[in-house]
């Protein structure tokens, strides 16, 4: 993940490039798709199923350990006599999957079922073990909720959430490793997953980039899954359809297993496309189907059609009785649940007259906000108990270590918040050092990227007066400067009197040059107008 | 030794020295091995002799010591659907014919924490679904009162009935001091009734079904087979154990009684049925007679036992009265759209990618395995398709695959509706059948039905399949409400075959069942019916 780009693309809109034969456009602040071609205009409808895996130690029904998509672990290393579904092993509810999905629910102000229950989903496969997936269809843990989305031109759009499923997820069949053979890993076999489904609430793409975004955002916020997409933590279905402005919706197409947020963005715009070209050609027909998306050609293509689907015969899984949910366990986990983003956004904003745009980027990772906060008010007796400067804080915040993290593709910031490197206590002794004048703010970066580098875990005093590079602010030695400066070049003060603004440029440059940068740039601002004026 | 000494009595003569537990484990094998190896066919597999050695030798020391282990030594056949650790667990199928699990089920394991021998894995209708026992991949149990060639008249082999057939016909035939079995619809009671021994299936989620491998989880119900009420008391008394860490069904054997302050209390079924037989008699009990129980299929002998029955408690001054359990017609097909449904569901994990048996390209399909040599060729898959249709088709048998079928149809979103759903509407309505009687104003303790309509049938004798699922119209009810209902064999039929009646109690009252079955068996009628020898095995 990309901290600095993350919002960026999506105001930039790179994220929904048009294509060459249809636009988005706004009418009336709704979404709509026109296709260049024919002139019509196309109303798009989204609807979208993420499966996040559960944070949690171990699977859904097992004691198993949960390795998530966790690397390096040997096939079926973690697989239990339940996840491989041995006769006579039966299920046993992990009540910390339960947890997460309630705190998921509170979060997107859903009601959580007092009384649901689980169900069997059969088709025979070689990565799911039972011959059924253990999911939840007629009661789920979750109904209702919804997702407020910012779009780019800072219109606000409301997603609804319909529910939030809890189901096992299945093994992995790897085909491309033996010349005859499938080979099958159980560890994933048997992990929580939360099923978020909207409804079909989604006009752009766009709004579909920001929703998986935020829900990304949302789940690592409160802790109940890592929704790394690139880990398969989180993954995607889609459902699709276009239609006329004030006409029936459109056939659905589905788009399976997504592995980006990029992808789907783009995976929906090429299935547009493509829908409305048919549409619009004398086919007039698209069928109920499942396709993919590849992603070098930027294409979807054909799965399965919706016939060829088996009939999952659901029933409610005798192995397990209800999940009754007791209102006093509900309320406990509210409570514990903490400041979920939108609140802290909506308090930073106030609380410190943030930009919108500023206090967005705080929030994509908690311990940021929490950082962010921290460095205004830690040890303020360093300071004369003034809080510090907010403004200067979210410019190395947000700036210097933001593209730090992104040059060093460090995606987790509390990764960094150690002794070696960016420490609550250096990064405020560093900015009151700066206050102090002590250090002039560029000198401050060098010493930022030095302390984030983590080569010298010294303080950060000790590292500005090795290397000697405490600011100069003695007056009588900058007074001397400055004259010599202004009587050396004649010329360019009778320049700077004809109102050349740039020339005073020039000068304040030859001192920073002079005094490789350490100078106190007030003071030379202040000797310079004097000796400028002299010459007058 | 009597021939039916019960457990105490054996563990008695251990502790003083009287009874070796090498002897008493011997002699079983030579009775099961009397005639023919396996004589009656009870058994699957045995315990390999290596790890009986063992057992018995380590049984034989604690006893030498003073154990404190509650079934030492005793000898105990477990039917072989319930897993068991390095011992073959088949489930009477092909699929699972070479299958050993690496973990116990929950019954075995509190049983060899008890010091109990489980000398081996008796036969049974493949996966628990048939009623003779007959249905397996390791051919039919025959039935210890079958009668031999006497006088040059042709034998008549009976069935042992089923699917707990092996369990019942061990403990019949003395085979083992005692047996497990599951019932789903009848399993363990039906078997019992056609063999002649007590069988008690408790409250649904007492004993916990974690390593029984399942046939339909909402009704499999782990039970005892014994020749008498005091073994099955002991029995429960090891098996009954909440075991939330694997089985989520599994409860604890509180009270059920909603006006008892005391509700949650863990109970002790051992000590409450010996206090009963100490402090209470028939007439602190109220028998039920429902009249839906009879039914134009019965059997004269059975009609008659059961009268008679009636009569001994009202002689005795104990309370009998007629009741209704109107829906109880119902209650056969909701069963078997229900069992077969879930079985449709449980059985999909037989697919050959994990373990048990799988069929190779080659092999030839009428079942008997390939391997001529011919495989030394890089075999191409056949595909993941064709190697399920391949290995089901020739793994499971065809009763299996006719009831998977029907629950296949059963849950298909055309039919759930119709089928499923209805039938699950069927199953409150028997429950609350029950709970009127046991709950309103009769107070029932104890209903009292036979076992099954008939006596034991004939091996061969060519049923219609509408008349085998018939049989267990009896004991189907029980298992729908999840109520402990018991098996005692009380006569011998005029055709010299074990007769037997059924009792059925509220949910969690296995104690009070327990203590009617033990005064019943022990009226003066009926109690000599231990006494009697099986004709197969004189």
């Amino acid at each position: 993940m990309n901290y600095l780009n993350k919002i960026n693309k999506v105001n930039n809109k790179l994220f929904y490039s048009t294509t060459n034969q249809i636009k988005n456009v706004v009418i009336d602040n709704k979404d709509y798709l026109k296709s260049l071609k024919t002139g019509e205009t196309w109303e798009l409808i989204v609807g979208i199923e993420v499966h996040a895996q559960t944070k949690t130690k171990e699977k859904l029904f097992s004691n198993s350990l949960n390795i998530g998509s966790m690397e390096g672990f040997k096939a079926n290393s973690r697989v239990s006599f339940v996840d491989a579904a041995f006769p006579g092993v039966l299920p046993v509810l992990n009540d910390k999957c339960v947890e997460q999905a309630i705190k998921t629910g509170l979060a997107i102000g859903g009601t959580i079922n007092r009384y649901s229950f689980f169900d069997r989903k059969h088709y025979f496969y070689q990565d799911l073990p039972q011959g059924y997936q253990i999911t939840q269809l007629t009661e789920p843990i979750v109904k209702g909720g919804s997702i407020e989305l910012e779009l780019g031109d800072g219109r606000q759009h409301k997603v609804r959430i319909s529910h939030i499923q809890l189901e096992q997820d299945s093994g992995k069949s790897i085909h491309d490793l033996h010349p005859t053979k499938s080979l099958v890993d159980l560890n994933r076999a048997g992990i929580g997953l939360m099923e978020i489904v909207s409804h079909a609430d989604f006009t752009s793409s766009e709004q579909v980039g920001c929703y998986i975004q935020k829900l990304q955002h949302l789940l690592k916020h409160i802790g109940s899954s890592d929704a790394n997409m690139q880990f398969g933590e989180m993954r995607c279905d889609v459902n699709i359809s276009v239609h006329k402005p004030n006409t029936e919706f459109g056939t659905r197409v589905e788009l399976k297993n997504m592995i980006s947020a990029k992808a789907i963005v783009s995976s929906i715009d090429s299935e547009a496309r493509r829908q409305i070209n048919l549409l619009e050609s004398d086919d007039k027909k698209i069928s109920r189907e499942t396709r993919g998306f590849n992603q070098e050609t930027g294409e979807t293509y054909h799965l399965r059609t919706k016939e060829d689907e088996v009939d999952y015969r659901f029933f409610p899984d005798p192995d397990l009785p209800p999940l009754i949910i007791s209102e006093e366990r509900i309320n406990k986990i509210k409570q514990q649940l903490g400041e979920l983003p939108q609140d802290m956004k909506k308090r930073l904003i106030k609380q410190y007259s943030l930009t919108n745009y500023d206090a967005e980027l705080l929030i994509q990772d908690q311990s940021i906000a929490k950082f962010f906060e921290q460095s205004i008010s830690f040890n303020l007796n360093n300071n004369n108990n003034k809080p510090r400067d907010v403004k200067k804080i979210l410019n190395f915040l947000l700036r210097d270590i933001f593209s730090w993290l992104n040059s060093n593709n460090i995606t987790d910031f509390k990764s960094i918040t150690n002794e070696n490197q960016l420490s609550i206590e250096k990064f405020t002794e560093l900015l009151d050092l700066i206050e102090q004048g002590y250090i002039s703010t560029n000198i401050g970066k060098t010493i930022l990227f030095q302390m984030l580098n983590g080569s010298d875990n010294r303080s950060p005093k000790t590292l500005i007066d090795s290397q000697g590079l405490s600011q100069i602010s003695d007056d009588s030695l900058l007074d001397q400067l400055v004259q010599k400066l202004v009587d050396d070049h004649p010329k360019e003060v009778i320049e700077y009197h004809q109102g050349k603004q740039r020339v005073y440029k020039f000068f304040m440059g030859e001192i920073m040059k002079k005094t490789k940068g350490r100078s106190n740039p007030e003071i030379v601002n202040n000797l310079l107008k004097k000796y400028l004026d002299l010459k007058k | 030794m009597n021939r039916l000494a019960n457990i105490s009595q054996i563990r008695k003569s251990l502790i003083e020295g009287k009874l070796k537990v090498n002897d008493l484990i011997q002699n079983k094998f030579k009775e099961i091995n009397k005639g023919s190896v396996n004589h009656l066919n009870t058994f699957i597999s045995f315990e390999d002799d290596k790890s009986l050695d063992r057992q018995i030798r380590e049984s034989q020391e604690r006893y030498d010591k003073g154990t404190n282990k509650r079934l030492d030594g005793i000898p105990i056949g477990v039917k072989d659907n319930f897993s068991s650790k390095s011992l073959k667990t088949t489930c009477g199928s092909k699929i699972l014919e070479n299958y050993i699990p690496s973990f116990d089920s929950t019954v075995v394991k509190l049983l060899k924490e008890e010091g109990a021998i489980i000398i081996g894995k008796t036969n049974m209708d493949e996966f628990s679904m048939g009623s003779s026992s007959t249905s397996g991949n390791f051919g039919s149990v025959i039935n210890p009162w079958s009668k031999p060639s006497l006088n040059n008249s042709e034998k008549e082999l009976y069935v042992a009935g089923g699917s707990s057939g092996g369990s019942a016909a061990a403990v019949a035939s003395n085979y083992c001091v005692a047996s497990i079995g599951s019932d789903t619809g009848g399993s363990i009671r039906q078997p019992s009734s056609y063999c002649g021994v007590v069988g008690f299936k408790p409250s649904y989620g007492l004993i916990s079904r974690f390593g029984l491998i399942s046939y339909a989880s909402s009704l499999d119900t782990p039970g005892v087979l014994t020749n008498n009420v005091e073994d099955a008391a002991e029995l429960l008394d090891v098996l009954i154990k909440k075991d939330q860490e694997n089985d989520s069904t599994s409860l604890e054997f509180i009270n059920n009684n909603k006006n008892n302050n005391n509700n949650n209390e863990k109970r002790n079924i051992l000590k409450e049925f010996n206090e009963k037989l100490k402090f209470k008699n028939i007439k602190d009990l109220v028998f039920g007679i429902p009249k839906d129980y009879l039914i134009k299929e019965l059997d004269e002998d059975i009609l008659n036992l059961w009268k008679e029955v009636v009569e001994e408690i009202e002689k005795r001054g104990g309370k009998v009265i007629p009741v209704s359990l109107p829906h109880t017609r119902y209650a056969l097909p909701a069963y078997y759209l229900l069992a077969t449904s879930e079985a449709s569901s449980n059985l999909s994990r037989f697919d050959g990618v994990r373990y048990g048996y799988r069929y190779e390209s080659g092999e030839n399909t009428n079942g008997s395995s390939g391997g001529d040599g011919s495989n030394e060729t890089i075999k191409v898959g056949m595909g993941l398709k064709d190697m399920y249709t391949k290995t089901r088709t020739n793994g499971f048998g065809e009763e299996v695959k006719k009831r998977i079928i029907l629950g296949t149809m059963a849950l298909s979103r055309s039919s759930y509706d119709n089928f499923y759903t209805k039938a699950q509407k069927i199953r409150r309505l028997v429950s609350d059948d029950f709970k009127q009687v046991f709950e309103g104003e009769e107070k029932v303790d104890i209903l009292i039905t036979p076992t099954a309509p008939s006596p034991a049938f004939k091996q061969n004798e060519k049923m219609d399949p509408i008349e085998v699922y018939i049989n267990d119209i009896m004991t189907i009810p029980s298992n729908l409400a999840g109520l402990p209902a018991c098996s005692i064999p009380l006569k011998l039929s005029k055709s010299n075959l074990p007769i037997s009646v059924q009792l059925i109690s509220n949910r969690l009252t296995d104690d009070n069942l327990l203590f009617a079955a033990h005064t019943i068996m022990n009226f003066d009628n009926f109690k000599d019916f231990n006494s009697q020898i099986p004709n197969y095995l004189k």
